[in-house]
């Protein structure tokens, strides 16, 4: 079979005047008549004898006397993939026994055509969109209602928001008076209880205090130790005994000098215990204890390659002891989990922390209008923190059983319903300032302002390390895939061009020796809401592709129609020859 | 405001401390160290020969050397080797009661240097004997051996070529027992920064007191950022040996870089000579010149004197002697001639495909993609990163169904993590360098805290091979090939970036006695490895290894190739490139090449290419970039330089079969394949100092632009030749005088000599493999007898087949208007039967283009083989010569390359 395919191959490029020329682009047909017996090069250099058009020898500085082998630097190749999409191949990958054309042509020694299954796709995709086109235009349809209908909701809103706001205010300030009150009784009620604890407290404090005195003493006699062997001095300095002055660790040195060669702590190991990749991913999904969040006392001793859990040190030593390095361990743990928060709410995710604690109150409390979600993706991710963290915390909290309540159920009430009403009002700062951001004389928002329903509204990629993020009407950015981090602006919102089939955004930060950022995101047809993966093509020049039912035609309706319908019938023509260059060869 | 202008200044000059590169305080100078303070300038004691000890026999002048002030005894070897090689060994008679420790020396089962140069002697014949000196020979040379005060004067045909302690700067410490209270600078202890040198077996240096009379220039021991002849280091710093890793080198500076190899080439008007001293302990070199001798002094901290004195008397003996101690150059896959993407990093398997993709679709060749230490999984080598690289057998296999292959890096620092398996085994078989406490030594590197393979035990090294199975390295192909890096070693938290000197290896042998060899023995292991897994996947003739390292010693070019480590992208490393590159072509380590670009910093379109340009006649052709730099695969910086560079890699291509045929050279008789040009024109005065233009080979004359925003360059085209330029074909006068050169940024002025036949293959393909089948070009540039020369060397490119003689060379000559095709005779006693390579019998010769033929108003008939007679046509087009007036063209005359032929010119009557 594979055999009578390569011999077609061969059939069709020797057979008839024309297609005898190997490699020939039929546009250039004309050219290569022979007429007179001559060849003259396309660049007029040279005449030369017909009989060497295709002989494996390049005469014509601009290779057009070879077509068809490699002979030429220059050289361009034509195949004509029926069935598929023609290609001019560059002379150097003719014979080299690589299979570039589908059909086979550009290598003598024999390739499959692939033709039909390199088009199968496509009559897939064809097909598949054919079938599913009048949906999307609907779709697309119904966004001109929407549009409509948002602006009818804002229009009739933007009086009335103030007063919302006026209202919220109210109600956050009485929260606020109840959560004082509840304050002003727990304290009353801790000092009281605190009376009684202190003795306790005090006996504790002993024990503890005892017990590091006696660890800072074996880390001495190790140190003298090791000092003694002579080998590790610059391993251990002790901070006593350089009179305040503090050395450098043998770690921080190793640290420094990697970072020296990179800032990227990634690269370095420069910051953190370098973790693998592919654990940080693991870790990250399943949110359970790593080397990060191994409390930092523990991480200045020696490095510990594995996590040491609670339970097992349980074990180790006396249940008093153990309990107070739970103790610690925990208080470390918390610590992370503040910087953590911190961090996060620091780079601006806190939005969407407050969002969703709105929307579960609204679900609560089965009103309000839906929140606007800002990239599935995205909060996904920021749930499943938020669920790992709440689990910690629980955790923490029935471990922590021993210790007496700090916070009255009461004041802990309190509070929450403070933080909800507090969040409620911000997002109606936000609806009030999106709805004067995005006036209807603001941006241009397409025919029929079909795309006003995306003022607001952010997409990310999934990108693997690093993530897009688009904002129509607003900015595009790209920043840290896992924790949002580092977000680099790629640039603000430009407009549309091109009859509203591509975004554009520039002017973002800069570059060193190119331009500033800029990104260009191309829209595409599609049923759902999806931004592609984005890339760099060239520095700082970023670009993506949009799924959109907004980019959905009419026109385009009826070209893939058409399209679906050449295909078709060359598929049907290339199997009829291929079925007949079988029966030859028989 | 002003507030505000302050606080800006404040920041800026934070940035500058942050981004000022060299850190020359984490680095040592003479002055910090014990050693070298303690001999450098010093006159020695009183070193003198006990007459009556002095005796030959056979190829033996032995002698007891004593230091008259401490009465202490060394045992004095003298040898003669067939090639004209002197071996001068000096070695401590120990006393029995000093049990401070032993000499170590590299033995010839070491693997560094060839046991097969040992059975090389030949016997003294001695001219005289009196109570004050001893006069030996052997063939052209003399050594005479003056007993008091020790001197020693080696003659070469009659001309006074080396002396030793002519100025009395010899010493040798011996070992002792630590007294109290006597004073001893830096002997028993010494302290930098914040680390401790413990120095258990106290003082045991040596200087070497090594003059050239008669030489003014000096070359050599690599691995400096500095000029190629070696500048006087008086009142400035001495040269050093010390493989360090260095984060933003300086471009000129005699500070001791990734590798050393402590070789030096005198050259002068009617001889060249060499001097290696075997030896991998830090080491300290002065030069000084003195009228028109060159005085040298040599300072190790421990170890034996192991001295070889090249006696040339040429450029290129001095080579090959070279070569019979230490090995030639490997044959090298021929891949990896071609042309290397890396980058640090590419980041995923869509990357990879992306970059390779890119290539094609710009019609750019390439060969090799790279995986920087971002692919591993946390740093831990012979592992992936799972989520970025999640099929690495795929993309392997893919990349090589286009011809290419793929590198991944492996590193000597192993992540102490118990559950990577690198670390599991390599621990619990004690395979650690470990500190003086005896327990496994931990540094800092990429990984976090690390330990370091001690590669310097045979057994680590075999066990280092087995990984690299293809069933033990997960994720590996018989496509996948290695890069070597952070081998010197680099240790992040230890004194100047690497281990400290009294960590132990295998024997209980101190790091200060290997220091310069870890780096040569991690390749070697890692190769053996890769050599291994060739004969498991590939059969008997196996898979030649290809591991690129950064560190070096002497040998190294026996295992795989170098290139110069983290250079900057600007104008001064472009041009210091050369003379390091030249450097190691003299010391033998010629597959050896810079990073294109500049490692750190963004090139802007015009370096680049111009990089791009000169990177083309590297024996190593690599373009490599940081981490935090922009993109900048060929194709980035958009028109004209994406065609610029084009060219230019495509040029590359062009050569394979000359470069190639010179790494035969290499290969055969540790020949160099970047050369100076006064390699090629020994007695050219005015050439001894040139590094901005070299050789590759003896036929191509390259002189890069390596100055910004220039249109023409000064150029000196040495005198006795005739130069062709290899854009136009175009002869040019004038050679032996500076010419002013035009250029633009389309190419950089590169000549053919005139008595060269240089072969090329003229379609540009993917890659090499996809070459192999295509006919050759054969470019005939004649000398002014109308003659010239050349071979062509080919084998399977992959190979060790051709140690079987699968291989064909050829070599073609033009005399009395005929060319003549003949097997090449290599004139080595290494290589004596004639190869033959089967594949080599479908290979023709498609074009022979005639460079400065007699000038003739009608043109050349050629008389073919089989007598047919065929006119030859003026220029052609790809070879770009149709503008010359004196290029003509054989068109297709079919000739087999493989075969013996003879093709007659007839000049038109």
């Amino acid at each position: 079979m594979r055999k009578a395919i390569l011999f077609f191959v061969c059939i069709l490029c020797f057979a008839g005047t024309q297609a005898s020329i190997r490699g020939l682009n039929p546009d250039y047909a004309a050219q290569y008549s022979g007429d007179g017996g001559v060849f003259k090069c396309f660049d007029g250099s040279k005449v030369v004898p017909f009989s060497r058009v295709n002989d494996d020898y390049c005469d014509c500085p601009d290779g057009s006397d070879e077509p068809g082998s490699s002979a030429c630097a220059k050289g361009r190749f034509y195949c004509r993939n029926k069935g598929h999409e023609a290609k001019l191949l560059s002379a150097s990958f003719v014979d080299d026994g690589v299979c570039d054309c589908c059909d086979g042509t550009d290598e003598l020694r024999g390739c499959a055509n692939t033709c039909l299954e390199k088009s199968a796709g496509r009559l897939i995709e064809l097909k598949q969109k054919v079938a599913s086109y009048g949906d999307m235009l609907a779709k697309k349809a119904n966004y001109v209602e929407q549009a409509a209908a948002r602006r009818k909701e804002w229009g009739a809103r933007s009086h009335t928001i103030d007063a919302e706001i006026r209202a919220k205010l109210d109600v956050v300030e009485a929260a606020r008076a109840e959560k004082l009150r509840a304050e002003e009784q727990n304290t009353a009620r801790v000092e009281v209880e605190k009376a009684a604890r202190s003795a306790e407290e005090e006996r504790r404090r002993l024990v503890r205090e005892e017990r590091l005195a006696e660890e800072e003493r074996m880390k001495q006699v190790a140190a003298a130790a090791a000092d003694l062997a002579g080998g590790n001095e610059q391993d251990t300095p002790s901070e006593g005994e350089v009179g305040g002055h503090v050395e450098e660790t043998a770690e921080e040195r190793g640290r420094r000098i990697a970072s020296q060669w990179t800032t990227d702590p990634d690269a370095a190991a420069s910051q953190a215990e370098g973790l693998g990749e592919s654990e940080q991913h693991e870790e990250f999904d399943e949110g359970e204890q790593d080397e990060d969040e191994q409390p930092e006392e523990l991480e200045d001793e020696e490095p510990l390659p594995y996590v040491q859990a609670p339970a097992h040190q349980l074990k180790m030593d006396s249940e008093w002891e153990d309990f107070m390095k739970f103790v610690d361990l925990l208080v470390g743990y918390t610590r992370r989990w503040m910087d953590w928060f911190k961090m996060v709410f620091r780079e601006g995710i806190a939005r969407d922390v407050k969002e969703r604690r709105k929307a579960a109150l609204e679900r609560r409390h089965g009103s309000g209008p839906a929140a606007y979600r800002h990239g599935s993706q995205r909060n996904y991710r920021v749930q499943q923190m938020q669920a790992d963290e709440q689990e910690q915390m629980l955790r923490q909290q029935q471990q922590q059983a021993p210790a007496p309540a700090e916070v009255s159920a009461e004041l802990r009430e309190a509070t929450q319903i403070l933080t909800d009403v507090e969040t409620e009002l911000a997002t109606l700062h936000k609806d009030k300032s999106d709805m004067e951001k995005y006036q209807a004389h603001s941006f241009d928002y397409g025919p029929d302002n079909i795309f006003f329903p995306y003022a607001g509204r952010c997409f990310v990629d999934n990108g693997n390390r690093w993530a897009f993020e688009v904002c129509f009407f607003d900015k595009a950015s790209q920043m840290e895939a896992n924790s949002h981090n580092n977000k680099v602006n790629l640039g603000t919102w430009r407009g549309f061009s091109e009859g509203y089939t591509t975004a554009l955004f520039d002017g973002g930060d800069a570059c060193a020796n190119a331009p500033q950022r800029s990104m260009r995101v191309y829209l595409q047809c599609g049923a759902e809401e999806i931004l592609h993966s984005g890339s760099e093509p060239s520095t700082c020049v970023y670009q993506s592709a949009f799924v959109t039912p907004l980019a959905c035609t009419h026109q385009e309706h009826q070209s893939i129609m058409t399209e679906l319908q050449q295909l078709l019938s060359l598929q049907a023509e290339v199997q009829a020859e291929i079925a007949a260059a079988e029966k030859d060869e028989l | 405001m002003i507030r505000w202008i302050v606080s800006s200044a404040i920041f800026a000059i934070y940035l500058l401390e942050l981004s000022s590169g060299f850190k020359e305080h984490e680095f040592k100078k003479c002055k910090d160290t014990g050693f070298c303070r303690r001999h450098r300038t010093k006159s020695g004691p009183k070193f003198d020969v006990l007459h009556e000890t002095a005796s030959v026999s056979g190829h033996e002048l032995r002698a007891t050397l004593r230091n008259m002030d401490a009465g202490k005894t060394f045992n004095l070897i003298v040898r003669a080797h067939s090639s004209g090689t002197i071996r001068l060994l000096l070695d401590e008679d120990l006393d029995p009661s000093v049990t401070n420790g032993t000499r170590y020396r590299i033995s010839p089962e070491d693997s560094v240097t060839l046991p097969s140069f040992e059975t090389t002697v030949t016997p003294w014949k001695t001219i005289s004997k009196t109570t004050k000196d001893i006069v030996v020979v052997s063939g052209d040379v003399q050594v005479t051996l003056t007993f008091a005060a020790f001197k020693m004067l080696v003659v070469v045909k009659g001309k006074p070529a080396l002396s030793l302690n002519s100025k009395g700067l010899f010493d040798m410490e011996h070992f002792r027992l630590k007294e109290e209270g006597v004073e001893c600078d830096g002997c028993w202890s010494e302290t930098f920064l914040q680390f401790t040198d413990s120095k258990p077996h106290g003082p045991e240096a040596m200087s070497l007191d090594i003059a050239f009379p008669g030489f003014e220039h000096v070359y050599g021991l690599p691995e400096h950022a500095t000029s190629f002849a070696l500048k006087p280091t008086v009142g400035g710093e001495p040269y050093r040996l010390y493989n360090l890793d260095v984060f933003e080198y300086l471009d000129s500076s005699p500070f001791g870089l990734y590798g050393s190899i402590p070789m030096m080439v005198a050259h002068k008007v009617g001889l060249t000579i060499g001097v290696f001293w075997l030896n991998a302990a830090e080491m300290f070199v002065d030069v000084s010149k003195e009228g028109s001798n060159t005085a040298t002094q040599w300072i190790a901290e421990s170890g034996i004197v192991d001295l070889f004195i090249f006696t040339g008397p040429g450029p290129a003996e001095v080579q090959q002697q070279y070569a019979e101690v230490t090995g030639p150059t490997a044959m090298p896959q021929q891949f990896s001639v071609g042309y290397h993407q890396c980058r640090w990093n590419y980041k995923d398997e869509a990357d990879v495909h992306l970059v390779d993709s890119g290539f094609d679709e710009h019609e750019i060749p390439y060969d090799v993609i790279w995986l920087d230490i971002e692919h591993t999984n946390g740093k831990r080598y012979l592992t992936w990163d799972s989520h970025l690289f999640p099929k690495p057998i795929e993309l392997q296999n893919d990349v090589a169904s286009r011809g290419r292959e793929t590198v991944t890096i492996v590193d000597p620092h192993v992540k102490r993590d118990h559950s990577y398996y690198i670390f599991q085994e390599a621990q619990s078989e004690g395979y650690f360098v470990k500190n003086p406490q005896g327990g496994d030594f931990e540094g800092w590197c990429w990984p976090g805290s690390s330990s370091y393979l001690d590669v310097t035990n045979p057994t680590v090294r075999a066990w280092w091979a087995q990984q690299f199975a293809l069933d033990k390295y997960q994720g590996s192909t018989e496509h996948l090939y290695i890069w070597n890096d952070m081998n010197e070693p680099s240790v992040f938290n230890g004194p100047e970036i690497t281990m400290q000197k009294d960590l132990i290896h295998h024997g209980n042998v101190e790091h200060r006695d290997v220091h310069n060899l870890y780096g040569l023995f991690y390749h070697m292991g890692t190769a053996e490895g890769l050599t291994l897994r060739g004969y498991q996947t590939h059969g008997e003739d196996g898979d030649r290894p290809f591991v690129l390292s950064r560190a070096f010693f002497s040998g190294t070019q026996r295992v795989g190739p170098i290139w110069t480590g983290d250079n900057t992208a600007d104008w001064k490393h472009l041009a210091v490139s050369i003379p390091m590159l030249l450097s190691l072509g003299v010391t033998g380590l010629p597959f050896s090449g810079a990073d294109v670009g500049g490692f750190f910093g963004n090139p802007d379109a015009e370096l680049i290419t111009r990089w791009n340009q000169l990177g083309t006649y590297y024996p190593f052709f690599r373009g490599h970039a940081h981490l935090e730099t922009q993109r900048r695969e060929p194709w980035l910086f958009g028109e004209p330089a994406t065609s610029r560079i084009r060219a230019a890699i495509r040029e590359r291509y062009a050569l394979m079969p000359y470069i190639y045929t010179l790494f035969r050279h290499a290969n055969i008789s540790g020949q160099p394949i970047m050369r100076p040009l006064w390699f090629e024109f020994p007695d050219a005065k005015e050439l001894f100092h040139v590094e901005d233009s070299f050789l590759l080979g003896s036929a191509i004359l390259v002189s890069p632009v390596l100055q910004q925003g220039v249109d023409n360059v000064d150029l000196v085209l040495p005198k006795g030749a005739r130069w062709f330029n290899a854009h136009s074909g175009e002869e040019t006068q004038g050679a032996g005088k500076p010419v002013k050169t035009k250029v633009d940024m389309e190419s950089i002025p590169v000549y053919y000599k005139g008595g060269s036949i240089v072969p090329r293959r003229e379609r540009p393909r993917r890659s090499t493999r996809m070459q192999m089948k295509d006919p050759f070009t054969l470019i005939v540039a004649l000398d002014g007898n109308w003659s010239a020369a050349g071979d062509l060397y080919l084998d399977d490119g992959r190979s060790f087949a051709f140690l079987r003689g699968q291989y064909t060379h050829r070599e073609f000559k033009f005399e009395g208007l005929k060319l003549r095709s003949a097997v090449h005779n290599s004139g080595s006693a290494v290589v004596t039967s004639v190869g033959s390579w089967a594949p080599a019998q479908d290979l023709e010769v498609e074009r022979v283009v005639f460079l400065g033929l007699p000038k003739t108003g009608k043109g050349y008939t050629a008389r073919m083989p089989d007598g047919t007679e065929v006119s030859l046509e003026a220029g052609a087009a790809s070879t770009k010569f149709s503008q010359a007036e004196n290029a003509w063209v054989l068109r297709q005359p079919k000739l087999g390359v493989d075969a013996d032929w003879v093709v007659e010119l007839v000049a038109h009557k």
